[in-house]
């Protein structure tokens, strides 16, 4: 009953893309409703409190809000098939346009962010559960779970106070000093990489100087989690059979932990910083606030609150997009590595 | 381990130190930090909100304008000189022969023709400054025509006072565009008004419009064919950095030349700060309750009454405003024609008993919604406070801005606490909102004495009166007389006027500070 | 299940057995035990919050705005010339409030979700599990202030607000376990000797899932304090006058150079009770996880 190979995994692959364009469905069925809900006015938004009725009702009618609830999710869908994200009002630019504008920037951020928290949170989470209760165990959780404990925009402030105003190690909010705004040509929109192509190289000093505090703000949180979540994997490795036959072999204590369990914790650790960075990728409203980062989460967070729904829908399809993924991308991993989790499928 | 991890962070610390912050902004560059999420558009027959205000003044410029240390003083920018006819209904401007736009277009009255015209023609939401007139999209190319180059003829359907109209196009809907330049970007009858939306502009002010990054920045660069005397500074940068702590932190580090949204705390510390000023100016912006008075319990005039001695005018002015903001009671802010020194009030909580027991109302609940922001959250639990102890309860509820403006449009609330910021600095823009019914008005509109259910009785007519009445000095009067009896029986509750504070860099010379409420000049700013 | 000792005689004996040795094993955890006191000490807190206070937490005294620490304001007045300790006092019942509303609500949605998509499977699993995705894939913070906007701020709107965002892990967690239990040999007896799926679920399959879902729910009871308080300080959360920290930190950072006690008092006192439940959910995970527990 086996059936040929590329037959089973084709259907793997129209499965997953229905699955994904079934929640990409649901997801801008729901945020078309949050939009719904929320009582804010677009149109008093555009006209202000101050335009006479008339204006107001002009408006009204080109926003297309007298026709059906129906009738506008339909429209926006075969808006959204022809790859027409809108018009967003608040800052007169296609979505498209503003998307790519605002994302890299998140984006930039939250990848050397989650670097960072890889780089120290992994190495800290394996340290803790080697020496699982005894007291470097209870530094490094210390030290992890301060990170995740303290809420992030009082730590950014402070941040901000000690090492911009007090110590001046670091630039100060923004993403490059104002005379250097626009200056090298917008080619991923991540400014580090942008300077670089461009070989402005004090552009690039500068734009790291600038990213330093919320990068490692960013950073120190998700290490927090990593740290965390790479001690218990790392536990339960390290409790496994395997590991007392290594040890018994009289392999090395590095290697022990390093090449046996460590391996073996990648998969589920894979999966643990693909969702942090999905959480990442959202963008975070009070770092971006507070360092004056025009990145995608305040993006959103303005634009609901001016009922600006093309931004929003756009916004949230591109991030339930790149979060979907990840997870699909996490699955994929576990389901290649571990044959039991293959009933699980959805 | 721990080794890696050591050295990797003593490597990170090291790039950290080996990065100098630069420590202040280049001469040529002016750099202004403010909030700019709420801009929405930049063409100038459109902008409303403060960013955008803010924007097209330096790159737009009216026909004429007021003198910011004498407001009652007119001087032209693009008109040299302007006569009014015996009824007043008609204004005849000549317009300077050698004022030019950017582009080295002339200025012609054409131009003015045109930029006024698109205001009305657009159903701009802003053009209910020029529409107030009676000039509407049927009449408009007859009440304002160009009869040739250098000559704009405006009339208005009634007899208003010359000063008013005056105003009016002195303010931010005033600026004159380029007319040949903006005709041939017209898409569809929009009056090109897409193309000024955000990325281009057309002015023949002192900056043009370089490049708007949306919640990030505003880049205006130095207009090389400038008429008249050349702007200090060669960039103009409106930096988006909404935290006050942040500007005030950016501004003593000299990253930023000028921070626009500091908070009454920060300028008590950074008074002793030799690197920076602090500039006072007047704000015609007056914070307001508003009563509901189809509330039953609002519906007593008593109640209304009981509810003005309820307020710690005060202690809020002394400890929250700490010297940015000024008790003032009445419609007409000071420093416009008419304003009156006329302060009745002060809490009085017995007083305020006695009035409630007089309305024969026990205590009762209000409900508020109060904008999310600063000083609105301290004036409202400062009040809440006062208030229960007379007996009345106020619920609060805090919102962001939208919902905020949302409710208060729908008039569902029991009260409002606001702001009026006038549109131009003469006293009609407040006495129409806070005293004109829709019944009086001529073009019909809904003012706020409508939205919170009051009937202004005589008083709608008499603020009708003024704005037609041609002597200035009656007018005043007639003003005068207005506010006393609107401050003693309306349902609005003044309480401050604001004191406008800028800190800027000490090397930073020639800022004018603007009298409404976004219409600073930064043409002749300089920098050391 | 571990110990091996004399074999207890009555089910109650067998928890008390084990009930002992849970306590017994979770004293060796010197964090767990300090997590925990502290949140004893926050119920404790809260519920002599008016014998414990100094002032009254809305007394407004505007000269006495912003007040440094002193005999009298112990951490400092607020904006309003309020009593911080005071706030912060009261405020912990507002905390407790939420984080104890947040987990009732959408550690058993989430179960129960997970536990129906997990033993059915085929289309209730395949709907289910898309309308879980659909929520997580929606950025968390516009869910939770969409909400609060439609129904208008307050305490228990926020609290529902990330109870939406909160259940979807629940689900997944539960639906993983169900699927490891569901075709276990006891339950296909119980199954056999013809009890019906929903008592199956109710009475085998859930109490399973159980221990993870308190784990879990111990890890995130931090993330909903912090969440709150990040409501808080867009001004969405609890309403004033009420003393929510995460709306003192909010009004307190304009004053964070000059009147750093403002901010830092309910920062620290966010800090040290997030940081509390964390280590409690350390200690119990590592007690309950039964991956770990088989070696001990």
């Amino acid at each position: 009953m086996r059936k040929p190979r590329v037959l089973k995994r084709l259907r793997g692959v129209v499965g997953f893309l229905l699955s994904l364009a079934v929640t990409l469905f649901g997801l801008v069925l729901l945020t078309f409703l949050i939009g719904r809900v929320v009582p804010i006015d677009p149109v008093l938004k555009i006209v202000g409190e101050k335009a006479p009725e008339a204006v107001y009702q002009r408006v009204y009618l080109e926003l297309g809000l007298d026709k059906p609830l129906l009738v506008q999710f339909g429209n926006y869908l075969s808006q959204l098939v022809r790859g027409d994200f809108g018009v967003s009002f608040s800052t007169t630019r296609p979505v498209l346009k503003d998307l790519l504008g605002f994302f890299p920037a998140t984006l930039e951020l939250a990848t050397i962010g989650l670097l960072i928290g890889i780089f120290f949170g992994v190495p800290m989470g394996v340290a803790s559960a080697y020496w699982h209760d005894k007291w470097p165990d209870h530094v490094l959780r210390l030290v992890g779970l301060v990170g995740y404990s303290v809420p992030i925009f009082w730590l950014g402030l402070v941040a901000l106070f000690v090492f911009y105003y007090l110590l001046n190690w670091v630039s100060g909010p923004g993403r490059v000093d104002v005379f250097f705004q626009g200056v090298v040509p917008n080619v991923t929109g991540a400014i580090l990489i942008d300077s670089l192509l461009a070989g402005e190289k004090e552009i690039f000093r500068n734009a790291i100087s600038h990213m330093a505090l919320p990068a490692l703000l960013l950073g120190y949180y998700s290490l927090a989690y990593i740290s965390r979540m790479t001690r218990s994997v790392m536990l339960q490795e390290l409790n496994h059979e395997y590991v007392l036959t290594a040890r018994l072999k009289g392999a090395r204590e590095v290697s022990v932990v390093m090449y046996h369990a460590l391996r073996n914790a990648a998969i589920p650790l894979i999966t643990v910083i693909a969702l942090s960075y999905g959480g990442l990728l959202e963008g975070s409203v009070l770092i971006e606030t507070i360092f004056g980062w025009p990145g995608i989460g305040n993006y959103l967070f303005s634009s609901l609150l001016a009922a600006d729904m093309n931004a929003v829908l756009g916004g949230t399809i591109l991030v339930g997009t790149v979060f979907v993924l990840l997870n699909t991308f996490s699955d994929l991993l576990y389901r290649i590595a571990d044959p039991r989790s293959q009933d699980g499928k959805a | 381990m721990r080794f890696i991890r050591t050295t990797a962070v003593l490597a990170f610390l090291a790039l950290l130190v080996g990065v100098p912050a630069f420590a202040v902004t280049p001469t040529n560059t002016l750099v202004i930090a403010d909030a700019i999420d709420d801009l929405l558009t930049l063409d100038p027959g459109e902008v409303g909100e403060v960013a955008g205000v803010l924007t097209t003044q330096q790159i737009y410029e009216p026909l004429i304008t007021f003198n910011q240390q004498d407001p009652s003083e007119i001087v032209g920018v693009l008109a040299e000189s302007w006569t009014v006819s015996e009824d007043g209904r008609t204004i005849t401007f000549t317009m300077r022969p050698n004022a030019v736009f950017a582009s080295g277009n002339p200025v012609t009255a054409y131009d003015a023709e045109y930029s006024l015209r698109r205001v009305v023609q657009m159903q701009s939401r802003s053009a209910f400054i020029i529409t107030q007139f009676g000039i509407d999209e049927d009449n408009v190319e007859e009440a304002i025509r160009a009869t040739d180059a250098s000559t704009l003829v405006i009339t208005a359907s009634d007899t208003y006072a010359p000063s008013f109209l005056l105003y009016c196009l002195s303010s931010y809907v005033g600026g004159i565009v380029d007319s040949e330049l903006v005709k041939q970007h017209e898409v569809d009858g929009d009056y090109g008004n897409a193309w000024l939306k955000s990325e281009n502009s057309a002015g023949s002010g002192p900056y043009v419009l370089t490049r708007w990054d949306p919640n990030q920045s505003i880049l205006m660069t130095r207009n090389e064919n400038y008429w008249g005397e050349a702007p200090g500074v060669e960039r103009l940068v409106i930096q988006h950095m909404p935290e006050s702590a942040t500007q005030r932190l950016a501004l003593e580090r000299g990253d930023i030349d000028i921070a626009n949204k500091l908070g009454p705390d920060d300028f008590a510390s950074i008074e002793n700060n030799s690197d920076i000023t602090i500039l006072d100016g007047v704000s015609g912006t007056i914070y307001y309750m508003g009563l509901n008075v189809r509330n039953e319990n609002l519906a007593h005039p008593e109640v209304v009454e009981a509810l003005k001695y309820l307020v710690d005018y005060e202690g809020i002015a002394e400890n929250i405003g700490r010297g940015t903001l000024a008790i003032h009671q009445t419609l007409v802010p000071a420093g416009f024609l008419g304003a009156i020194d006329y302060t009745p009030y002060s809490l009085d909580v017995k007083r305020a008993r006695a009035l409630l027991d007089e309305a024969g109302v026990g205590n009762f609940t209000l409900d508020t919604v109060v904008w999310n922001v600063p000083p609105y959250t301290e004036f409202a639990q400062a009040v809440q406070a006062t208030m229960a102890q007379a007996g009345v309860t106020l619920n609060l509820e805090v919102v962001d801005g939208g919902q905020w403006l949302d409710r208060y449009r729908n008039a569902s609330l029991d009260i409002w606490v606001g702001l009026w910021g006038p549109d131009y600095p003469d006293p009609h823009s407040n006495a129409k909102a806070f005293s004109v019914n829709a019944k009086d008005a001529p073009d019909g509109s809904n003012g706020l004495a409508d939205r919170f259910g009051w009937d202004a009785g005589p008083l709608s007519p008499l603020a009708m009166e003024a704005v037609r009445e041609q002597d200035t000095v009656k007018r005043g009067e007639m003003y005068e007389e207005l506010q006393r009896v609107h401050t003693d029986t309306s349902p609005f509750l003044f309480m401050f006027q604001e004191v406008r504070r800028v800190a800027i860099r000490s090397n930073v010379h020639g800022l004018v500070l603007g009298l409404t409420f976004a219409d600073d000049s930064y043409g002749g700013v300089t920098k050391e | 299940m571990t110990e091996v000792a004399a074999a207890p005689t009555s089910m109650r004996q067998a928890r008390a057995r084990e009930w002992r040795s849970f306590v017994r094993r979770f004293s060796r955890k010197p964090l767990g035990v300090m997590g925990l006191v502290i949140v004893l000490a926050l119920v404790f807190c809260a519920i002599f919050a008016p014998m414990l206070a100094t002032h009254d937490p809305y007394a407004i005294s505007l000269p006495e705005r912003l007040a440094a620490p002193s005999a009298t304001y112990w951490l400092g007045a607020d904006e309003l010339g309020r009593d911080i300790y005071s706030r912060i006092i009261y405020g912990s019942r507002l905390t407790l409030f939420i984080v104890v509303l947040v987990v009732v609500t959408s550690a058993p949605i989430g179960l129960l979700i997970g536990v129906i998509a997990g033993n059915y499977g085929g289309m209730i699993d395949r709907v289910f599990m898309r309308v879980t995705d659909v929520f997580l894939a929606v950025p968390k913070l516009l869910l939770a202030l969409a909400f609060v906007a439609a129904l208008g701020p307050g305490i228990v709107n926020a609290a529902l607000a990330i109870t939406l965002t909160a259940w979807p892990p629940y689900a997944r967690l539960a639906r993983a376990e169900t699927l490891l239990i569901r075709n276990t040999d006891y339950v296909n007896a119980v199954r056999l000797a013809g009890a019906s799926e929903w008592r199956i679920m109710m009475l085998h399959i859930v109490p399973m899932c159980t221990s993870s879902v308190i784990v879990r729910m111990t890890f995130d009871m931090a993330g909903i304090i912090l969440t709150a308080a990040g409501l808080g300080f867009i001004g969405l959360g609890a309403q004033p006058p009420l003393p929510e920290w995460g709306a003192m930190i909010s009004t307190g950072r304009k004053f964070i150079f000059d009147q750093w006690w403002v901010a830092t008092a309910p920062g620290f006192a966010i800090f040290i009770v997030s940081l509390a439940f964390n280590l409690l959910g350390d200690a119990l995970r590592d007690l309950l996880d039964p991956h770990l527990r088989q070696r001990r």
